[in-house]
């Protein structure tokens, strides 16, 4: 292509670099390319690499402008991106097809270009190599091929003879041959930077969606053991009423009740709240639960109930887990309660009358800490209405959005306003007291109440 | 919820001292657990928890203590508890843990009984 006005070069470069940019971004699309950036550096995808980069290289030869005389083209361009980007073996290659094509072509600078277009590949692998097997990134890249076209015309002026038309050639060349290449260079550069960060979001993102996927069917999983172990529906026990709900949080705790039918006719009620959330606590509540169980059927006290429980919890106890618990036993011939408290929030006991309740405080340490504990256990007598309140600290501990706490006064007051309800209905208003007190603020923590009317 | 918590740590001799003031619920317990964690993981054996300016501790904030607790004591190390809210120290004897922990009423007696010896 033959041109004298600088218009129509410029016109012919902005031509050449549309071509350059389609190129570029249909080799960096190719799965051979994405494979080699991805460590994966197979000879297939190299002799496909050196097919795709080379044939760019005999497009820069054919694509090349004369000015006076002499052609400016992007011949390296291929080759320098082929080394710099996948390595020595494709810039060489490419090198080898885009030298061996200008060769072919003959003329004055024939082996000083095609030469230099097999260095262009060589170099460009070698600082592929130097990076630690990765593109040196933009910067890096534009730079070499500026001092590649440079050695370029440097090899021209001392390989060809005569000097001074050499020299014309150089003079005319230098210039636009540097910028097209450099160029063509940052183009490439420019996608390859655009791919790998596309590349990494997608990355950082698939990871974060399995991650949550995860969490997702972790929390259902914790949520499916703790529903499994609460009591599909309470024993019938002559002489009481009784009612319970357990609201687990989105990030189950490991909140459970029981209620556990004792012989000679008398029943124990169990609430207890396991440290720490998810499916660890879910895991922990399951296995407490079944060793309170399994001891209390043995003919025993309460207190020997519980202890041998807290041995059992305390040897698998791991980092920290522990249980608050209640554990209690109705007698209803002997109108008794008789109770262990292993820290759990005291539950609350209203006599009939309309006093403040009492609380029936702990007579011992947390269940899983330390094995060989010891636990009290006390005694109270029942009378026909009496109302016992049994609760985890998730309704105590509700938060409105102002963060103050729904707290036990809020708990006593809603209790005492409707305690002639039956205990369904109480624990119903209870739940509608926090919910309302909660207003928009997501529930932190698992939410269980126990109501026991005394007939 | 957690932004009502405040942890400080500070060194005197050979005990590490975390002070927590404000809140140690669900939601500040994790954040109080990594620093406990940090300070153990430097190699501290000698810990006191500060809890003098504390206003509320949930049961999540106990289970941090007391991994802290059955970590020192695997580790041969010593963990002391400082406190003096009348508030909190109920919550300790309603878990019992009046019976686990060394606690004193404030910093400058727990330092004290460190320098002292278990």
């Amino acid at each position: 292509m033959a041109l004298s006005g600088f218009d129509d070069m410029f016109f012919v470069l902005l031509q050449m670099i549309c071509v350059v940019v389609v190129v570029a971004y249909l080799i960096t699309r190719t799965t051979s390319f994405t494979e080699v950036l991805d460590g994966l550096v197979t000879w297939k995808n190299q002799v496909i690499l050196v097919l795709l980069f080379g044939a760019l290289s005999i497009y820069g030869t054919e694509s090349g402008i004369t000015i006076l005389g002499a052609t400016a083209n992007v011949r390296d361009l291929g080759p320098m991106v082929g080394g710099l980007a996948c390595g020595p073996v494709v810039g060489l290659g490419a090198g080898l097809i885009g030298a061996a094509y200008r060769f072919s072509l003959g003329g004055f600078t024939a082996v000083p270009c095609a030469t230099a277009t097999i260095l262009a590949g060589l170099l460009g692998g070698l600082i592929f190599l130097a990076a630690g097997r990765k593109f040196i990134g933009m910067h890096g890249a534009v730079l070499f091929a500026v001092g590649m076209e440079v050695f370029h015309m440097g090899l021209t002026l001392a390989l060809c003879r005569p000097f001074e038309q050499a020299l014309g050639v150089v003079e005319g060349v230098a210039l636009p041959m540097i910028v097209a290449n450099a160029t063509g260079v940052f183009i490439f550069a420019f996608i390859i930077g655009n791919l790998v960060t596309e590349r990494q979001t997608k990355a950082e993102r698939d990871s974060y969606l399995s991650e949550l996927e995860r969490k997702k069917a972790e929390l259902r999983i914790a949520h499916d053991i703790q529903m499994s172990f609460l009591p599909e529906r309470l024993p019938e026990v002559p002489g009481l009423n009784l009612a319970a709900l357990s609201l687990p949080a989105k990030e189950v705790g490991g909140d459970f009740y029981d209620a556990i039918t004792l012989p000679g006719n008398r029943t124990a009620f169990v609430i207890a709240d396991v440290s720490g959330k998810g499916v660890p606590a879910a895991l922990f509540m399951a296995l407490s639960r079944t060793v309170l169980r399994a001891n209390a059927q043995v003919p025993r006290s309460a207190r020997e109930a519980v202890s041998e429980a807290n041995v059992l919890i305390a040897e698998d106890a791991k980092s920290g887990m522990f249980v608050t618990l209640f554990y209690a036993v109705v007698d209803p011939e002997e109108k008794t309660l008789t109770y262990v408290n292993a820290g759990h929030n005291p539950p609350l006991l209203f006599r009939p009358g309309g006093g403040r309740p009492v609380p029936l405080k702990g007579t011992g340490i947390i269940l899983g800490v330390m094995p060989e504990a010891e636990y009290r256990e006390e005694t109270v007598s029942l009378e026909s209405g009496d109302l016992l309140l049994l609760y985890t600290d998730g309704v105590t501990e509700a938060i409105n959005p102002d963060e103050v706490q729904f707290g036990e006064e809020r708990l006593i007051e809603t209790v005492m306003g409707w305690r002639d309800l039956s205990p369904a209905e109480i624990i119903d208003r209870v739940r509608d007291a926090v919910t309302e007190f909660s207003g928009d603020e997501p529930q932190f923590d698992d939410m269980t109440l126990m109501v026991i009317r005394v007939i | 919820m957690s932004g009502h918590v405040e942890i400080t740590e500070k060194r005197a001799g050979a005990v590490d001292i975390i002070t927590v003031r404000g809140r140690l619920d669900a939601g500040s317990s994790e954040k109080a657990e990594e620093r406990i964690n940090r300070v153990l993981d430097a190699g501290g054996t000698n810990l006191l928890i500060n809890l003098c300016d504390l206003d509320y501790i949930s049961s999540s904030g106990l289970r941090v203590l007391l991994a802290a607790l059955k970590r020192l004591k695997r580790d041969g190390g010593a963990l002391r508890i400082a406190c003096n809210n009348p508030q909190i120290l109920e919550v300790f004897t309603m878990a019992g843990f009046h019976r686990i922990f060394s606690l004193s009423s404030d910093e400058a007696t727990a330092l004290a009984e460190f320098a002292a010896g278990p």
